[in-house]
């Protein structure tokens, strides 16, 4: 068996153990559960909400199994797996939300056992839910840290130096470039529906579900967004990159700041995956996509990456651009800016 | 895409626009079939209006150069590269030989006359 294989395995297995173990604890402990059962409590502890035990219980699945499945979903890739930082990643997450939604089920068991009406139901109070928060939080840490042993293998980059520009460099040349990829926007939307549905079971289901789920699958689908699309921009006044479908927020980097400009191609395995990837202030790379990358060395001697089409007119413009400015300055010349 | 605009070019903006994206495809980069920078996002670039990329885009597609396809985007046609090659020449010729005197129906006049 290969060591993709296994950890193909075992994170499948962990997914069917934590889903088993949900259905288990429910059916098993049905005879001594009151119907409907308690499943939303209010601020005071006590229990002010109901639902049927079965959908009480799909609700529970369906949760786990969107969440499970979005992750389950990047490790098609081999060459993901051999990185070091992917299986950290994802280790975390899964053994976290694993044990979060195995904490929600029990917690909710605990509650209603032997009780012969929802309303006589145990409350549950901040406490429980901050306990069961740092077990998962926990379990995400030594998961993350199990799931980095291995090989981590780091493949050859290409490293493309920017050709001289043909055309004369002044303040109306610029150099524009759109990145999208739809996968992960359409991801974005599956969390967001996700967060959505959540929001609107809370009606029924413990408050607190609203804020540990529903806004966490928020903050995804929105982090998600912003980083399923890329606008990058060369000119005078350096290179921008605009995060997300509107550009904003969007990140300038100075002319003035560049010391180094190239192309490489980069894949999401080299650098741990998609979004913004890397250690700040070292090495970081937004990756949308394999492809083409437009890399820039910073003063500081940081190196970022952004992913980009037609990459290498934009490095032979911000390459002329950055050059000109030195010798602007070096002659005291000043330029006015664009309209 | 690179795209420049000569402030000195005395022509409608969105034939300043259409040249600079037709030389951008004839430069390479934007090989047939790949989809251009939306319209937003180039008109943020130039920093001029939406619609004046637009025109140009529309223009470009009556040419033959560019295509709209729903869910594609604006993409460069098959076969278009070196067509917008030359286009670009003859424009950049025409208007220095009208700057000589010689408005294009005179350069017409004088293609019949070599054929």
């Amino acid at each position: 068996m290969t060591f993709q294989t296994r950890i193909r395995a075992s994170t499948a297995g962990w997914v069917i153990l934590v889903t088993a173990a949900i259905v288990v604890a429910m059916l098993a402990t049905r005879g001594r559960l009151p119907d409907p059962i308690a499943t939303h409590w209010g601020p005071s502890g006590q229990p002010d909400g109901r639902m049927s035990f079965l959908p009480a219980l799909l609700i529970f699945l369906a949760l786990w199994a969107a969440i499970a499945a979005g992750l389950l979903a990047t490790l098609f890739r081999d060459s993901l797996l051999t990185h070091r930082g992917y299986r950290a990643g994802l280790g975390a997450l899964l053994a976290g939300a694993g044990v979060f939604f195995l904490g929600l089920t029990g917690t909710t068991i605990a509650a209603n056992l032997d009780r012969t009406d929802w309303a006589d139901a145990r409350p549950v109070g901040l406490g429980q839910v901050a306990l069961v928060l740092v077990v998962a939080v926990a379990a995400g840490a030594g998961a993350g840290a199990l799931a980095r042993r291995g090989p981590h293998v780091e493949p050859i980059r290409t490293h493309a130096r920017p050709e001289p520009l043909s055309l004369a460099v002044d303040e109306h040349t610029v150099w524009i470039t759109r990145v999208t990829n739809r996968f992960l926007t359409g991801l974005a939307g599956v969390f967001l529906v996700a967060a959505a549905a959540t929001a609107i079971a809370s009606l029924v289901l413990p408050r607190w579900v609203l804020f540990a789920i529903a806004l966490p699958l928020a903050v995804i689908a929105v982090a998600g967004t912003a980083l399923s699309s890329v606008r990058v921009e060369v000119n005078w006044n350096g290179l921008t990159v605009g995060y997300g479908p509107w550009a904003w927020p969007a990140r300038r980097i100075p002319l003035s700041e560049i010391t180094e400009v190239w192309t490489e191609r980069r894949t999401p395995a080299q650098v741990g995956g998609w979004g913004y990837r890397g250690l700040p202030g070292a090495r970081t790379t937004v990756m949308i996509r394999a492809g083409d990358c437009l890399v820039i060395r910073r003063r500081s001697g940081a190196e970022f990456a952004v992913s980009a089409d037609d990459a290498r007119h934009g490095a032979a413009l911000l390459d002329a651009l950055r050059q000109q400015l030195r010798v602007d300055s070096r002659t005291s010349r000043t330029r006015r800016s664009p309209r | 895409m690179l795209l420049r605009l000569d402030p000195q070019d005395r022509r409608p903006l969105h034939e300043q626009v259409a040249s600079a994206i037709r030389r951008a495809i004839a430069d390479g980069g934007y090989p047939a079939g790949s989809r251009l920078p939306p319209a937003r996002d180039l008109a943020a670039a130039l920093g001029i209006n939406p619609n004046t990329v637009l025109r140009a885009l529309r223009d470009l597609r009556e040419e033959g150069l560019l295509e709209f396809r729903r869910g594609r985007g604006v993409t460069v046609r098959a076969g278009a590269d070196g067509r917008s090659a030359l286009v670009e020449r003859l424009q950049a010729f025409l208007r220095e030989a009208d700057r000589a005197g010689y408005p294009p129906r005179e350069i017409i006049k004088l293609i019949e006359e070599m054929r």
